[in-house]
């Protein structure tokens, strides 16, 4: 596999010096690209290759997949432009080491990155300022062609530090064979998502016909609930948190009583695929890589979230990509970067469901919805990135200190354990988290403000002018 | 003349000596004892690991030692818990697998084997077949206590159990280990000793206490510094098998340590814990050093 890959980029490169020589000779200075449809990119094609190189982690399957992208890239577009990308082994399947790259300066041209990490590498000047180059009307991206949610979802104080080809959104996976026995029918829309009552008749129901748990989730699905409930993790001003309502209190209290005091949703220690996997539970709130793990022997379809109470809502990953400041040639990078959002990569990575992809042409063409590979219903994904009359299905969690402190507030052991263990209350938890948001709050004198300050001042910002969000 | 040669020589055995082992020092040099050096200038600042470091002075010290981090006193005290728990039940296992494993019975190459499979096996594998048996409802553990009509607690679910589940699989991981060198150290002692005790007329017992155990007393010595030092450091079966939960149940030091480094983003602190940690376990094991002298016995 590695050597015809090998075999296919020495091909490739002689055919684009080939290419270049050609122009050369004929005396054609340049070559006119059709990008996103409207802009175009004059490029010299008597330039030498402009050689750009890409990481990501991930498993090796995750891996192959990158490498069909690119190899899918350089094909629709950037060959044409002289532009190659090479794909770079990670170093290891972990975050924090990519995190020691960008430390060091070694991280490369277009590296993937953890969505929660970019606010904090953009604060550092780690990675360049994308807006510039997404608004240039030669390189830049036609916004009509992605959802809105591309520019929305990851802006950092409202510019972009990265682009997300994808995002990964997290549904219900049932195990048909449990719902045909429980002669429970899942919905196929967000819009049908059932409601909070419903949802847990139906947990009950699934757990006495199958003896498994009704329900698995992870820690993070408190975000949904909170969310569906009416709460906000921080006040608009971000000077105080907005999860402590009595309404999130009642809807989260309904899911601590079917772990501690019904036993028929997952412990916080019992990981929920492999609770699926084993048959051992009838449904999991997981996200769409979740899919390819799943067991053969489970028959499994997906549907939404349920209403909790007032909407059913979720959080979607996403596929992060940013530029370091240390890349060679940024421009480059760029044109590339874009290229892997364009029409032939994002089928990659809908075949592949590692993601919903942002480009709308792939994400409802036929790579993503071929009705020949499970599941039934992929506008079950799709859908994550739309709205129920004016509320958006996906939570847009805040990113930032305030951000990261919320999330490890609500969703780390002790605190999330210990609520799960029966061992605090949900008042309590609630408190306790809310405690901790307002002290880093008060540690930081934040507010909305203080985040694009520190963005000036740290020098990330290198076009404050220039937004795709204005 | 003759002191010349016989410098030489002493010149040369220490070049051979040093060729020897100085891949090995070299590599503790650069690996273990230079990286300390930076840790130690880090734990005076604020850091995220990306940026420039800001000298705090002694703030992270302070912020551990004055409880303003929550579970600084907890992390402590549970790792003590493990390793009060951990180091002599392993040992002790240990040693009474390595006098199984003297006995000449047949099959007893395999069995030292099978003993010896958890020390070679992936932690994170352990972790989770651990996790597994340790589930109350759908575990083998529970199940084979409710053949015998006990009611088996929710080991990962409650703080008690929880611990004792960590502390019982870090001994199954430790003792196949702890057997090999304990086994090597019973076949040392001399056969002479324990004939002549069993003529002088003592029992098994008295045999095991006053010829074995003396003789056997520098492998344990040796065995308890390296249990003390890896059960301050145990780690990966806490991340897979509980998280540190439930609630702090099981939040050891180490586990502090990489949150705040690697999940906070607080190198300086934790950097400081590092510190702290070295400065522990050294002094720990310079206690068991002075210690030993009442108990260890040198032949």
């Amino acid at each position: 596999m590695n050597r015809e890959h090998k075999v296919s980029r020495r091909r490739l490169l002689r055919n684009v010096s080939l290419t270049a020589g050609s122009a050369a000779v004929i005396g054609a200075p340049s070559h006119t690209w059709a990008s996103g449809g409207t802009a175009t990119f004059n490029i010299n094609t008597t330039q030498a290759v402009r050689e750009v190189s890409f990481m990501s982690i991930g498993s090796l399957r995750e891996q192959e997949m990158y490498q069909q992208a690119i190899e899918a890239a350089q094909q629709e577009t950037l060959n044409d432009l002289n532009i190659k990308i090479n794909w770079q082994a990670a170093p290891s399947n972990d975050w924090e080491r990519i995190m020691t790259l960008f430390a060091a300066g070694e991280a490369s041209d277009i590296q993937r990155i953890d969505d929660d990490r970019v606010y904090l590498l953009a604060l550092e000047n780690k990675i360049h300022q994308l807006d510039p180059w997404i608004l240039d009307p030669e390189i830049g991206m036609d916004l009509d062609l992605y959802y809105p949610r591309t520019f929305t979802s990851l802006a950092i104080e409202g510019y972009q530090f990265g682009v997300i080809p994808a995002s990964s959104a997290n549904v219900v996976y049932y195990n048909v064979d449990h719902f045909e026995q429980a002669g429970i029918t899942a919905p196929t829309s967000w819009n049908d998502a059932w409601t909070l009552e419903v949802f847990i008749e139906n947990v009950r129901a699934l757990a006495e016909v199958s003896g498994a748990y009704g329900v698995a989730f992870p820690s993070n699905v408190i975000t949904p609930i909170m969310y569906g409930a009416g709460g906000t993790a921080l006040t608009e001003d971000q000077t105080a948190c907005g999860f402590d309502s009595a309404e999130v209190e009642q809807a989260l209290d309904q899911f601590v009583r079917l772990v501690v005091d019904e036993e028929i949703a997952n412990r916080p220690e019992e990981v929920p695929l492999e609770m699926f996997n084993s048959g051992l539970a009838s449904m999991m709130w997981a996200a769409m890589n979740a899919g390819a793990e799943i067991s053969q022997d489970i028959s499994w379809g997906i549907m939404p979230w349920c209403k909790t109470p007032l909407h059913a809502m979720t959080e979607n990953y996403d596929r992060a990509f940013v530029i370091p400041k240390s890349a060679q040639d940024p421009e480059a990078a760029f044109i590339a970067l874009k290229a892997l959002t364009g029409k032939a990569p994002s089928d990659i990575f809908a075949q592949s469901r590692w993601g919903v992809p942002n480009l709308i042409a792939s994400a409802e063409g036929e790579a993503f919805n071929d009705p020949s590979r499970p599941p039934e219903n992929t506008n079950v994904w799709t859908e994550t990135f739309d709205s129920i009359g004016e509320h958006p299905v996906d939570v847009n969690v805040p990113r930032g200190p305030i951000g990261e402190t919320w999330k490890s507030a609500i969703t780390e052991e002790d605190l999330y354990g210990a609520l799960f263990t029966g061992q605090i209350t949900t008042r309590e938890f609630l408190d306790t988290a809310c405690d901790r948001v307002e002290e880093q709050i008060q540690n930081l004198n934040w507010s909305s403000a203080e985040g694009l300050n520190r963005l000036m001042e740290s020098g990330a910002l290198t076009d404050p002018d220039a937004k795709v969000l204005a | 003349m003759a002191t010349s040669a016989r410098r030489n020589r002493k010149v040369r055995a220490a070049v051979r000596g040093w060729l020897f082992v100085g891949p090995v020092v070299l590599g503790t040099f650069l690996f273990n004892v230079l990286p300390l050096i930076p840790t130690f200038y880090f734990s005076f600042t604020r850091w995220n690991g990306l940026g420039d470091p800001n000298w705090i002075g002694l703030e992270n010290y302070t912020r551990a030692l004055s409880g303003d981090d929550d579970v600084f006193y907890v992390s402590l005290k549970n790792t003590f818990v493990y390793t009060i728990g951990y180091v002599p039940l392993g040992i002790a296992i240990g040693l009474a697998l390595a006098l199984l494993a003297n006995r000449p019975l047949p099959g007893m190459p395999f069995f030292r084997a099978l003993f010896f499979m958890p020390m070679v096996t992936s932690l994170v594998a352990v972790g989770i077949v651990w996790r597994w048996i340790y589930n109350d409802r759908f575990g083998a553990l529970n199940w084979g206590l409710g053949e015998m009509g006990i009611d088996g607690p929710r080991w990962l679910g409650e703080p008690n159990p929880a611990m004792l589940a960590v502390i019982m699989t870090g001994v199954w991981t430790s003792m196949g280990y702890n057997m090999i060198i304990l086994h090597a150290g019973l076949q040392s002692i001399p056969q002479d000793l324990l004939d002549a005790a069993s003529v002088d007329g003592a029992g098994a017992w008295s045999r095991f206490r006053n010829v074995t155990l003396p003789f056997l007393s520098p492998t344990i010595f040796f065995l308890s510094i390296l249990a003390v030092i890896g059960s301050f450091q145990v780690f990966a079966l806490i991340l897979i098998m509980t998280g540190g939960g439930p609630g702090s149940a099981t939040y050891v030091y180490i586990f502090n340590l990489w949150k705040q480094a690697f999940q906070v983003r607080n190198m300086g602190y934790g950097s400081a814990l590092a510190v702290m940690l070295f400065f522990a376990i050294a002094a720990i094991t310079a206690f068991q050093w002075r210690m030993s002298k009442h108990w260890v016995f040198y032949q």
